[in-house]
Formats: structure tokens, C-alpha cells, sequence
């Protein structure tokens, strides 16, 4: 079933260093991910984990000012036409992908839709860019987009500018101008955090449906590990820009391998606890400028062994290909 | 609905507007009778026989109880009736209505000066911030702030008008005659003006909304020039009303080295020569001319800003 033809982006060995006053931080390190078409694919990690930094590469948003791509490539495969390597490609190239074959969506959908500009408007402007459309085909299309965003008041809707609509309309506007040019790949930059529990869940369902029935890959970005057991169907976990397990949704949360998953998945409130503590795992991601030797998650590790601060372990798939961790301790456990 | 909200956005600033020029009618009338001394007597001087300070009052409108000359100078107002010169005997509206275009014109192609210098200037130095063009502005704005009017005035006078003859030298003779002036006065404004615009549009360009207009695939040129600048004009336009009104008071000044015959030079007149009913009349009318222009500005802000049609 994952045959080689689904992949519509694989992303290798990527490593980033942003320039600041203070340093150069290096905030990727050798990491891949490939993106399939119609699936989820969740990115978790705690904040400061380098996630945004990482989708934002896809479409190399990040400031160009101060952001040295030092390794990979990320590479995007439309279904027709030769493959583009997104961090070797022109400003011209860029822009043609941008909003047309990869769109995003980010976190607060209030900031980041123009607040002086009508629905109407920030949706047809995208698909005037990159279609061939006159505004009348454009109109009718945005009419079409915000029922698929299953928004009712058509009408209503495309007259208001962004602060007259509430959270989750606000975020369904955003999925709708993503949708616009159906773009092949939508990042999703945690796109229920700053919405309520219920509002959440419905946003979730509408981009299962989308990634679904329209065959899009989506790369949903999060620190919620409900939102991922609810949505996604692969999952990569993330710790100071480096990757630490990815799988299937369902063997992660069966047999997580690396012991940061394991923790991870501990700290999540379980009703079955009740009364116990809450779970929390000690210490902070390591700063950037005083990143430990060996294994980056050594130093936090409750099942670290000495080896662990020695060497740095490769991000090894374990026996089938579908699941693969970076980590010394569960290899030697493997092995045995 | 959306109408509804114009329409109680308009009727709300009617309200404010309104406000304010009953206030202002009252303080004007307030000051001139409790200020110390007796206007009339200092119009006829102290040798002056009762009966002359006596009709002087009466034309002043100062007889009677103070209600009754509250209701009479309200009135008055209403009917755009500010008493006569009592140098001239004519009508203060009248005469102010004869300078007004002088001094308008004169404001607003400062105004025109004003804003098409300051935005380009302001929006280039925000666009390409710590490059040449961004230095040029920084100069011009620093110049522009630092050199009086006045001075600058004289300057392009001698320039301009004495060495290279490409202007009249006084007096108002159309459209010609308007430029030296109004480049004089809208020089300043301009310097804080292009400030202010590069402020705003570099706020604007690191808002969240502009990098989800970069991941929409949009050209550079759409995201600066539509999406920014649609949102950074906004605290540009209030300053310029707020600015506008200052070219009133700086046109004063103004009128006088260029020798314009305006509302400034007729204000200024009437203060030398204790014509009560001139200045009162010119200050009442510039006030309301002011007020005017900030209802005008806030019903433009309103128009451009959906969220200020509600609050």
C-alpha cells in the first residue's frame, strides 16, 4: 500500500543554523521525513523542539537573512512533472509552489489573516496569482470553497473581514484559501491550538476529511498527542531539532521505542490515574549554545546508560521499515 | 447590518463634532469676558467718552445679563454672524469668507506636498530599511525637522523667486504664487510624516499576517504595497488630520513672509489692532475649521478600518 508513487515529499538529512546577535544556533539536525498523498502525518515535540522551523523550510519561509540550510534537500514530487528541490530553487519557482501546490495554515488564524482585507479578497487574491481565472471564476470558486469548509452563509461569510468571525470560522477561512489552488500538500502549524476543546475537534475532523477525499498530504505540526492519536496516521517525534522516533500512528502509540516518546506519552493526564501525580519530565530541552555530548535526550533520559553520552546515535529503522528510532539503548535491547 | 453600522458610526462623530464646537463657542465667549479689563474701554481708549465705550459695548454684543448674551452669541454663531470689524465696519464673515480660499488652498497643497513626499519616502525606506534609500530618508526627515518654516521660506524665496525669477515674489497671484509656501509649511510635516510611515510599514511588514501572505505565493510587490501599506496607513492618516489642522496654525506665519492675503494675515491684523470682533470670529472659525477636518479625517479611518466601525 505505501508504494513509492504516494510520496509527494521527502524531506533528507535537512540541518538549519539560524545567525543571531548571541551565535549561530543550530536548530535542525539531520532530519527526513517523507509525506504520503490522502495520509497525516504528525510532527510532535515539545515547544522549542524545532518543528515550526522544520515545516517552514518546506516552503523556506524561514528569514533568508540569517538562516543557513547546511545540509539535505527537501523535495517536492507533483504527480505530474519533475521533481522540485525546494532549497536549490529561484525565488520564481518558490513562489509558484507557494499557496499553490504546498499551502499552510498557522497556529493563531486571527493574526495571520490581513485584518483590512475581506474574506472575499484573501481568497481570490491566491487563486488570481496561480490560476488562470478571471474574478467572476475566482468568486465563484471561493463560494464553492467556504461549503467545503463547511461554513454556512455563504455570503455572509466573504463580505466579513477577518475580526467580524469567530476562532474556529477564522481557521475554517484559513483551510479554505490552503485548499484554493488544491494544492497537493497542506503544513498545518498547530492548527487547533489556540482554539477551544470542541472547536478543535471539528477542525480536526475537517482536515482528516480533506487529507482523505481530496488526496492531500498533510504535515500537522503539534505538541498535543491527543490530536495526533485522533488524526494522523504516521508520526514523527522531534527533540532539539533532531528526530527521534517515526512510525504509523498505531505502532507509536502501541510500542513507542525511544524513551522520550515513552515519557512523552506519559505526561499525558490519564483518567485512570486519578489522584496520582501528573507525570512531567525532568529538566528542559538542552540550550542551544550547551547541547550535551552524545544523545541530545541523555542527560533527561530515565533509562540512559553511560554509552548514551559518548556517541550519537543514527536514526535506524528497527527490523520492518515502517518504524525507526535514534537511539543506543533500544538498538542494544533490539539486537539482544 | 453593515449599513446600520456606518450610518451609527457617522451619527456618532456628527454627535462629537457638534460637541466640540459647543464647547469651543463657550470658551471663546467665556474668555473675552473674563479676562481682565473692558474690551470697549481699550477699543475707545481711556480719554473716550461713556457713551462711545457704552455703543461700542452694545455692538461687542456685551450688554445685558450674561444668559441673555450667551443665548444672543450662540445665536449669532448659528446664523455664521460674528459681529463687525470695527475697523471696517463689514461683517467678520464676510471677511473671512473673502480670505479663506487664500489660506485653504494653501493648506491643503501643503497637505498634497505633504503626503506625496512623505509616503513614498517613508514606505521606500521601510521597504529597503539600511539600504541608500533608507539613509536619504532618514536625512530628509531629519533636515525637514530641524529647518524652521520660516527660515525655509525666506530660503526658497531667494532662490527660487530672487535669483532665479521662477516665482512671484509676494502676493497672490494663483496657483504659481502657492508653491514656495506650501512647500515651506508641508516641508516639517512631511519630515514627521515619513517617520511615522516607515515606523508603521516596518511594524506591518513583521506581522504574522504578512508571512501567511509570503505562503500564500503572493509577489513581494502585493505583499508590500497592498497588504502592509493598507494596514499602515492607518496610523499615517490620523496623524496627517491631526497635521492638517497644525497647517492652519502654521499658515500664519507663513502668509506673512510670502505676503498672502489669507485668514492668517487677517487674524494677525486684527490682534495689532484690537479689532475684538476679527479675532474672535477668526478663532472661532479656525476652530471649527479644525474640528471639521478631524471629523472628515475619523469618518476616512472608519472607512478604511472595518474595526473602528464598531468600537
Amino acid at each position: 500500500m505505501n508504494t513509492n508513487n504516494d510520496i509527494v515529499l521527502k524531506i533528507e538529512n535537512l540541518s538549519l543554523k539560524f545567525h543571531t546577535p548571541g551565535g549561530i544556533i543550530p536548530a535542525v539536525e539531520d532530519f527526513s521525513l517523507s509525506l504520503r498523498r490522502g495520509k497525516i502525518h504528525a510532527l510532535v515535540g515539545e515547544s522549542g523542539s524545532g518543528k515550526s522551523v522544520t515545516v517552514k523550510s518546506v516552503l523556506r519561509l524561514n528569514p533568508e537573512t540569517n538562516t543557513e540550510y547546511t545540509s539535505g534537500r527537501i523535495e517536492y514530487i507533483p504527480s505530474e512533472g519533475e521533481p522540485i528541490e525546494i532549497l536549490s530553487a529561484n525565488e520564481s519557482t518558490l513562489r509558484s509552489v507557494r499557496g499553490s501546490k504546498i499551502s499552510m495554515i498557522f497556529q493563531e488564524p486571527g493574526r495571520y489573516l490581513n485584518p483590512v482585507m475581506r474574506v472575499r479578497q484573501l481568497l481570490t487574491e491566491t487563486m488570481m496569482t496561480h490560476l488562470k481565472v478571471t474574478k467572476q471564476e475566482a468568486l465563484e470558486k471561493a463560494k464553492d470553497l467556504i461549503r467545503l469548509v463547511e461554513l454556512n452563509d455563504v455570503d455572509r461569510v466573504l463580505a466579513s473581514y477577518p475580526h467580524e468571525l469567530s476562532g474556529g470560522m477564522k481557521q475554517r477561512v484559513m483551510i479554505a484559501i490552503a485548499l484554493s489552488c488544491s494544492p497537493d500538500i497542506i503544513l498545518a502549524d498547530e492548527p487547533t491550538t489556540a482554539l477551544d476543546v470542541t472547536v478543535q475537534a471539528k477542525i480536526l475532523a475537517l482536515l482528516k476529511k480533506i487529507a482523505r477525499e481530496l488526496n492531500i498530504a498533510v504535515l500537522l505540526i503539534t505538541h498535543d498527542l491527543a490530536v495526533v492519536y485522533e488524526s494522523a496516521d504516521e508520526v514523527s517525534v522531534m527533540y532539539a531539532g533532531k528526530l527521534m522516533e517515526s512510525s504509523t500512528s498505531g505502532s507509536l502509540f502501541k510500542a513507542p521505542q525511544h524513551p522520550y516518546t515513552r515519557v512523552l506519552l506519559g505526561a499525558v493526564p490519564d483518567i485512570s490515574r486519578r489522584g496520582q501525580p501528573l507525570l512531567s519530565i525532568k529538566g528542559n530541552i538542552p540550550d542551544s549554545a550547551d547541547r550535551p555530548t552524545g544523545c541530545i535526550f541523555s542527560p533527561r533520559c530515565p533509562e540512559a546508560r553511560d554509552f548514551c553520552s559518548l556517541s550519537v546515535p543514527a536514526f535506524e529503522s528497527l527490523g520492518n521499515n515502517a518504524h525507526g528510532v535514534a537511539c543506543l539503548r533500544t538498538r542494544e535491547l533490539f539486537r539482544a | 447590518m453593515r449599513s446600520m453600522d456606518t450610518i451609527r458610526t457617522i451619527g456618532r462623530l456628527l454627535l462629537r463634532l457638534l460637541a466640540t464646537m459647543l464647547l469651543i463657542s463657550t470658551i471663546v465667549f467665556l474668555l473675552l469676558r473674563l479676562l481682565p479689563g473692558d474690551p470697549a474701554q481699550v477699543i475707545a481708549g481711556i480719554d473716550a467718552n461713556p457713551a462711545d465705550v457704552e455703543n461700542i459695548r452694545n455692538s461687542l454684543g456685551m450688554n445685558g445679563t450674561i444668559i441673555s448674551q450667551y443665548l444672543t452669541w450662540m445665536g449669532n454663531i448659528i446664523h455664521f454672524d460674528f459681529g463687525n470689524s470695527y475697523f471696517s465696519g463689514r461683517p467678520v464673515s464676510t471677511l473671512i469668507l473673502e480670505r479663506l480660499p487664500v489660506t485653504a488652498n494653501l493648506a491643503l497643497l501643503a497637505m498634497v506636498f505633504t503626503i506625496l513626499t512623505a509616503i513614498p519616502i517613508g514606505v521606500l525606506s521601510a521597504v529597503k530599511r539600511w539600504s541608500i534609500w533608507d539613509a536619504f530618508g532618514l536625512l530628509y526627515s531629519q533636515l525637514g525637522m530641524a529647518l524652521p518654516s520660516f527660515w525655509m521660506g525666506i530660503l526658497l524665496l531667494l532662490i527660487f523667486s530672487v535669483k532665479l525669477g521662477w516665482f512671484p515674489l509676494f502676493g497672490a497671484q494663483g496657483f504659481n504664487s502657492l508653491i514656495l509656501p506650501a512647500i515651506s509649511l508641508g516641508l516639517a510635516k512631511s519630515a514627521v510624516l515619513v517617520r511615522i510611515t516607515r515606523i508603521s510599514m516596518i511594524e506591518e511588514l513583521g506581522k504574522p499576517y504578512i508571512e501567511a501572505a509570503r505562503a500564500k505565493g503572493l509577489v513581494d510587490r502585493r505583499i508590500q504595497y497592498v497588504h502592509a501599506l493598507k494596514n499602515a496607513l492607518l496610523p499615517v492618516l490620523t496623524v496627517t488630520g491631526l497635521q492638517l489642522g497644525g497647517l492652519l496654525g502654521g499658515a500664519i506665519i507663513i502668509e506673512q513672509i510670502f505676503s498672502l492675503p489669507g485668514l492668517g494675515r487677517l487674524f494677525l491684523t486684527g490682534i495689532y489692532q484690537r479689532d475684538f470682533a476679527v479675532v474672535q470670529g477668526s478663532v472661532i472659525f479656525m476652530a471649527f475649521l479644525f474640528s471639521g477636518i478631524n471629523f472628515l479625517v475619523d469618518l476616512l479611518y472608519a472607512l478604511i478600518n472595518p474595526k473602528a466601525r464598531i468600537s
